[in-house]
């Protein structure tokens, strides 16, 4: 079906509704395995259709996890073990490790806080929309508090999901580090709350697809499933979201502010490979593992297709261009190209570590063109220092 | 049970019914085009997020202005009591330091003690006005009785124990506002020490600017023939009268009152210099060429503050520095902040470390740097050798990166 040529015959403000609802229907048409459209399809509703996260009051969400208790203290897991050290090692003050007094200027061009490069403004320009020098700037802007608020909300789901998968995880050792990632995911929820607040002055909603991501993972009673979708999806996107930042941002407290948190960041998901590898190899039942190959599969796609940055698009573009147009920029945008390439580049490896890289569902990444991935190095097999050296040297 | 309470499920029901009603709204403001704001604008205080940590606390005590005295056109003494109190204890010629917030920042001042000195119950700080001095001239035109200031204090090697059985006779070379430490000898030795003798070369810019002019003459009369007053100004400012020297204490100036001193210079049991830098050097050269020994002479040297700079290299991020005492094998280590000094770093991470003025002018905070590097604040009272020793002042010195310090 075309949707733009059935949009077309509508009002314009029918019209950005409409694309909207056949938005989500066409995610939920494409997930295959009815056990993951059940999974996910009630928190599709409750975050394309009902926009929960974007209702202006808190939002409530049932979590229904069991917590385990061991009264033994076991030491269970050595590797657990050296992560929780490494992790009370790695704590670091906001307050000090970052120097909160720099001045930052959103619009100044010397010290960008994305450079032009990130946005292909000539590539807009072809499209008809033309942007002053002064609004590229403003653009650039809306982009980058737009990134950040995606963060924030991001870091908000990883700090309750942390705790719950504290309660839920089965190794001692693992709940103990748990207890630093909980602390982790405090101090990012502080820092980028901080810079919004304190440098950018604007907060953006919650984007609609991560809402929903962040509700499945929420409502979802089975701790690998949380697991999956928090340590594995959402820290992969983080890694690739604050590793494209990082690298682009000429704005130096952004600069070391990302630094700081990749380096907790790197910690989170070398637990979720760790924990992970062991309860998908040997605790789950082949169709079990399936399942959730196939979870991660869609919430992979999710990832890559849907972040589209409406809530820019409703600031600047809602009336002049359609919704299809300004999905076929946001997708070509070299920064957002790059984006998903250091995502992929950190997820695929890691799906393949923990065991949801079977051969039957290689067929279906290759199709969606990221099997390319599937050779690089896994998170336990990589340190943070690794991963900046990385981005330090594609800078 | 009252009917009209809610049961809890109902309560959750009323919760459903409202989320429902929200969601409808939300679906229907859809369709009518009028989504939600992408955006909402944030105030970095509107956040509600607390202030940021007040200034590293040193221990100041709080004392109140119970008295001003005109001193002269440009210099004032403020009379200062505990409200609580507290008693002052001080040698004469110590200074304090005054700590005063201005737009954020706080500001530290050293000012000599005038008054009286032993254990009392009143201090009087006397403060020139500096051309263009931040806190000298707040404290000058505008802080009135019964306000409150912080205090630090007292500080300073600068100073004489007062004996009562002792019978010496001092000289006493002031320049400008150094009269203020000198003042405080005056009336403490006049007063505490029966047959000791006193001699004082004041210089000053005009007789209108002579601090102290009346109650000096005073003294003198009260204590005839134990305090001889030789005052000197740059110009008599038309007074065809004056009876004191006109020129400036220079080396020529000087040494024509040195060798007009009534006593010769053997029988003179020290001499103590305070002002500014070029009336410091000529006595120190005038009394090496009289040979005056070196534990007879003492000299405080008095810098202007707002020629005080931050050191530019006050490290941008968090250091770690540790911190070895002697005597001890195990190291601490704080994380000194952003702009912090070491001794502010320390003390917020609850290391005490010695200090006293908190403002490089006394020397009681000198540490030993091990490895690292400090940058400090200047003008401050280390000496060129104490420098190429390695050692630094926590209270105006900021790690540049990561360091090692020593306290003895």
């Amino acid at each position: 079906m075309d949707i733009a040529r059935l949009t077309n015959l509508l009002p314009q403000r029918l019209r950005s509704q409409v694309d909207a609802y056949f938005e989500a229907v066409s995610v939920l048409a494409e997930i295959r395995d009815p056990k993951v459209l059940r999974s996910l399809g009630p928190s599709g509703l409750r975050g394309l259709i009902l926009h929960r996260g974007k209702q202006g009051v808190p939002t409530k969400i049932q979590a229904t996890h069991r917590a385990h208790f061991d009264w033994t203290y076991p030491a269970d897991n050595a590797e657990m073990a050296e992560l929780y050290r490494r992790a009370k090692q790695g704590q670091w003050d906001a307050d000090t490790a970052l120097d909160w007094s720099t001045d930052v200027d959103p619009l100044n061009p010397e010290v960008p806080l994305l450079p032009a490069s990130f946005v292909d403004f000539d590539d807009l320009a072809n499209r008809g929309i033309r942007l002053s020098g002064a609004d590229q700037q403003r653009f650039l802007y809306a982009i980058t508090a737009w990134m950040l608020s995606q963060f924030l909300h991001g870091e908000q789901g990883a700090l309750f999901a942390a705790a719950q998968v504290t309660e839920a995880v089965q190794f001692f050792d693992g709940k103990l580090y748990g207890a630093t990632q909980v602390m982790d995911e405090g101090r990012h929820v502080e820092v980028f709350s901080r810079y919004l607040d304190d440098k950018l002055g604007r907060l953006y909603q919650i984007n609609d697809n991560l809402y929903v991501i962040i509700d499945a993972l929420m409502s979802d009673g089975r701790w690998d499933m949380k697991f999956l979708g928090m340590q594995i999806m959402v820290e992969g996107l983080a890694l690739g979201a604050f590793g494209t930042l990082y690298r682009q941002t000429s704005e130096p407290l952004l600069k070391s502010l990302l630094r700081n948190v990749i380096q907790d960041e790197a910690r989170h998901v070398h637990y979720g490979v760790l924990a992970l590898r062991e309860h998908i190899t040997k605790e789950l039942s082949e169709r079990e593992r399936q399942e959730r190959e196939n979870w991660a599969f869609e919430v992979a796609l999710l990832m890559r297709n849907r972040f589209m940055a409406y809530e820019v698009y409703e600031e600047w573009f809602e009336g002049t261009i359609s919704r299809a147009t300004w999905r076929e920029i946001v997708t070509s945008l070299p920064g957002m190209r790059e984006f998903r390439q250091v995502m992929f580049s950190r997820l695929v490896p890691n799906l393949r570590a923990i065991g949801l890289l079977s051969p039957r569902i290689l067929p279906h990444y290759d199709r969606v063109g990221l099997l390319q991935y599937m050779d690089g190095a896994a998170a336990d097999e990589l340190t943070a220092e690794g991963m900046l050296a990385d981005l330090d040297r594609a800078a | 049970m009252l009917p009209l309470r809610l049961q809890p499920s109902d309560r959750r029901l009323g919760e459903t019914l409202q989320q429902l009603g929200r969601d409808l709204r939300t679906v229907f403001d859809g369709w009518r085009g009028r989504p939600a704001a992408p955006f909402t604008l944030r105030d970095a205080r509107a956040g509600g997020r607390p202030a940021p940590a007040p200034g590293p606390d040193l221990g100041a005590r709080e004392v109140e202005v119970v008295e001003r005295i005109q001193e002269c056109a440009d210099a004032v003494t403020l009379v200062l009591a505990d409200p609580r109190g507290g008693a002052f204890e001080y040698a004469p010629g110590a200074f304090f330091t005054l700590l005063l917030e201005e737009g954020g920042e706080e500001l530290r001042r050293a000012y000599s003690a005038s008054s009286i000195a032993g254990r009392v119950d009143r201090l009087a700080l006397t403060i020139k006005r500096v051309d263009g001095g931040r806190v000298s001239t707040y404290l000058n035109d505008q802080v009135k009785v019964g306000d409150r200031l912080r205090l630090l204090g007292p500080s300073g090697a600068f100073t004489i124990t007062p004996e009562a059985a002792a019978a010496r006779r001092l000289v006493l070379i002031g320049g400008g506002s150094g009269i203020t430490p000198l003042m405080a000898m005056i009336r403490t030795l006049l007063e505490v020490e029966a047959a000791t003798e006193l001699a004082l070369i004041y210089g000053s810019r005009a007789p209108s600017a002579i601090i102290f002019g009346e109650a000096l003459a005073e003294l003198a009369a009260r204590h005839a023939g134990r305090l001889h007053l030789r005052l000197v100004v740059d110009d008599a400012e038309g007074e065809a009268a004056w009876p004191g020297g006109i020129g400036r204490l220079d080396r020529e100036g000087l040494g024509r009152e040195l060798a007009a001193l009534p006593w010769p210079k053997e029988q003179v049991d020290g001499f103590y210099v305070c002002g500014p830098e070029p009336m410091i050097e000529a006595a120190r050269a005038l009394l090496r060429d009289l040979e005056v020994p070196e534990e007879r002479r003492h000299e405080e040297r008095f810098t202007a503050p707002q020629r005080r700079a931050q050191a530019p290299t006050r490290a941008r991020a968090a250091a770690p520095v540790k911190i070895r005492r002697r005597g001890q094998a195990e190291a601490a280590t704080v994380i000194v902040g952003p702009g912090a000094t070491l001794l502010e770093g320390a003390r917020a991470a609850g290391q005490a470390l010695p200090f006293s003025c908190a403002m490089g002018g006394c020397g009681a905070c000198k540490v030993k740097v091990i490895a690292g590097e400090v940058a400090m604040d200047e003008p401050n009272c280390l000496s060129a050798e104490e420098r190429a020793a390695g050692y630094a002042l926590t209270c105006c010195g900021a790690p540049v990166g990561p360091c090692e310090i020593e306290v003895a």
